[in-house]
């Protein structure tokens, strides 16, 4: 199985496009860095334009290294699902379509284990992409911007207010919402996985899955009372985002932030089971299918 | 364990169907130790159906598969690590080196690589001066080697090779041809060639079998079959049952089968006359009985589209 997992990866990482997505995910930091690093106080005056009367800040610390790594994972975490579905989608349909797969499948491997060590190369990848996010994004954005306290906008119902995380409580929040996010991309590389297996060239499960992921991101961002109830819970769109939950700082009764404390911890964990849960589904579902399939490529 | 045994392969009955395509029919076959077995039928036969079948990358509707006495529904990753196969073309990773590539697949037969090993392969397929470039430069004939290197590495038992003469210049025909050859006597390698070619499949195999519409037309050796005074018989008569199961308990019972309400054998042309007699002897009205000439004659009427055509628009 290592010895697959090995070959899988020598596989993924040869290929120039593996590279891509790496490169996407660089220069969007580095314009966002850059537009910070230059023009960074029009943005927070916009931010701040209906609460700065209520809160003294101080604009110049609350543009942070901390802050910036939030902010670009913000609008990066929506954009890397069709990063990691270039990768995963094309895992067995790419094969098929160079006409690889029938002679991999002629060699003393069960399909189940070649499934499996496929999802797993795609997670590594997934993960190895995550980290370079965590690199430019975080380790980068603290180079250049510092360490301060963070603040964090957050809007709940009709109420916007600022939750401020001091400088100490900060990096294992990120960890945390690292590791979510990985289990958060894993559904897509699931997805795409399962895709790719009723295709024969690669596009078809590529365009697919970007597609899903793109029509339930807008339903899970509908704001209709009915789709909230009934659509929503059971969309795995609805739980990409949950990684925020690990910034929403638990406040006491006369509303100060709990050091070390997240706001609802149960509803991450209920997140994270929902997204394992879809996983495991997307994964079966794909065994089965692959297992029965006939190789006509 | 494989070195006791006389038959390597042995289906039984595999049939196939895609929807309302039946692309092999009741086929059964055996490849013994040391064949160079030719697997002969035009385009769209079901030898490319049957091969996959015996690789298992398609799951036949029915019938069976033994492999090295093994089954190959409860036994596929023992008998896959013996058998080394191209199936038509040897599509390869074109960003990774003819090494690389080699060293990969190697890895996935379960044994232990080294370098000598690899380069020993391409010494034998002669790539060994290009290893290390990208398949993605390399001909059609230098990749059809690359993919025999592969079938190879793993020194399995069974080689089968799909059309590997495909798209290849008269000089890589050889080459190919040649390998084949030394693999058998060399090597002692069991190997299954298809082809549409009966001229191909006449030079290096030892034994035959001959496909069409999914169905088999005959089996045996090459030199016997070729055989000119041996000729392949049509008959139709008033009851094809009877007449089948008449000549089932007769000593004509080589390639006997009903082809499109026909029987079909195969014969000595000399026997033909006692044939005729031993069916109306047996009350059997004989409406048509057709000599099809050699099995040559025979096969290249099968695969010669002209024919078809002629046959359609009469």
């Amino acid at each position: 199985m290592f010895t697959l997992l090995q070959i899988e990866l020598h596989k993924i990482y040869s290929r120039p496009r593996t590279y891509i997505a790496f490169a996407a995910i660089t220069a969007i930091v580095l314009i966002f860095q850059f537009a910070f690093k230059y023009d960074g106080q029009s943005y927070m005056d916009l931010m701040l334009q209906n609460i700065q009367d209520n809160f003294e800040i101080d604009k110049s610390k609350a543009i942070n290294g901390y802050f910036m790594c939030y902010i670009i994972l913000n609008t990066l975490l929506i954009q890397v699902p069709i990063l990691v579905a270039l990768v995963a989608a094309d895992t067995i349909s790419g094969e098929a379509n160079m006409g690889t797969l029938r002679l991999m499948l002629t060699k003393p491997v069960s399909r189940t284990q070649l499934l499996l060590v496929k999802f797993l190369a795609s997670f590594i990848f997934t993960v190895c992409l995550l980290i370079w996010m965590a690199i430019v994004a975080l380790f980068l954005s603290l180079l250049i911007f510092g360490q301060e306290d963070m603040l964090v906008f957050r809007v709940k119902g009709e109420e916007s207010f600022i939750l401020q995380i001091t400088k100490d409580d900060i990096m294992w929040r990120y960890f945390a919402a690292f590791g979510y996010a990985a289990i958060a991309l894993t559904v897509i590389v699931a997805l795409g996985l399962l895709l790719s297996v009723f295709a024969e060239n690669s596009i078809g499960p590529i365009v697919a899955t970007v597609c899903i992921v793109l029509f339930f991101t807008i339903v899970s961002n509908m704001n209709i009372p009915v789709i909230d109830r009934n659509v929503k819970p059971y969309l795995f769109t609805s739980y990409l985002v949950g990684w925020k939950g690990f910034f929403y700082i638990g406040l006491d009764s006369s509303d100060q932030p709990i050091k070390g404390s997240i706001e609802n911890w149960p509803a991450i964990k209920k997140s994270i089971y929902i997204l394992l849960g879809h996983i495991g589904f997307f994964l079966s579902m794909a065994i089965i299918s692959f297992r029965k399939k006939d190789i006509l490529s | 364990m494989i070195s006791s045994m006389n038959t390597i392969l042995q289906t039984n009955k595999l049939c196939k169907s895609f929807k309302d395509f039946k692309a092999v029919d009741n086929l059964s076959f055996q490849v013994n130790q040391g064949d160079i077995f030719g697997f002969l039928g035009q385009n769209g036969a079901g030898k490319s159906t049957t091969i996959r079948m015996l690789l298992s990358l398609i799951q036949p509707d029915s019938g069976s598969i033994e492999i090295f006495g093994m089954n190959l529904n409860t036994h596929r990753n023992e008998i896959l690590r013996n058998v080394g196969a191209v199936i038509e073309k040897p599509d390869l990773y074109k960003y990774l080196s003819a090494y690389d590539n080699l060293k990969m697949f190697a890895k996935m037969s379960g044994i232990k690589v080294s370098k000598s090993l690899l380069m020993d392969q391409l010494e034998l397929v002669g790539l060994a001066s290009r290893y290390n470039s990208k398949v993605g430069t390399f001909s059609q004939g230098m990749k059809q080697r690359l993919g025999i290197a592969v079938a190879l590495v793993h020194n399995p038992e069974l080689i089968v090779l799909d059309e590997p003469t495909n798209g290849l210049d008269p000089q890589g025909i050889a080459d190919i041809r040649n390998l084949i050859l030394t693999l058998s006597r060399d090597r002692n390698k069991t190997v299954l060639v298809s082809s549409h070619l009966l001229s191909e499949i006449e030079l290096i195999a030892n034994r035959m079998i001959i496909i069409h519409h999914g169905k088999k037309v005959v089996e045996g050796e090459v030199k016997e079959l070729l055989d000119p005074s041996k000729t392949i018989l049509k008959i139709e008569t008033g009851d094809n049952s009877k007449a089948f199961e008449l000549l089932s308990k007769s000593n004509w019972t080589k390639g006997l089968t009903i082809i499109q309400n026909q029987i079909q054998l195969e014969i000595t042309k000399s026997d033909i006359p006692e044939l005729v007699h031993y069916l109306t002897a047996h009350q059997t009205d004989i409406y048509l009985i057709q000599n099809l000439h050699s099995l040559e004659d025979y096969f290249l009427k099968l695969t010669n589209p002209k024919e078809d055509v002629h046959a359609v628009t009469n």
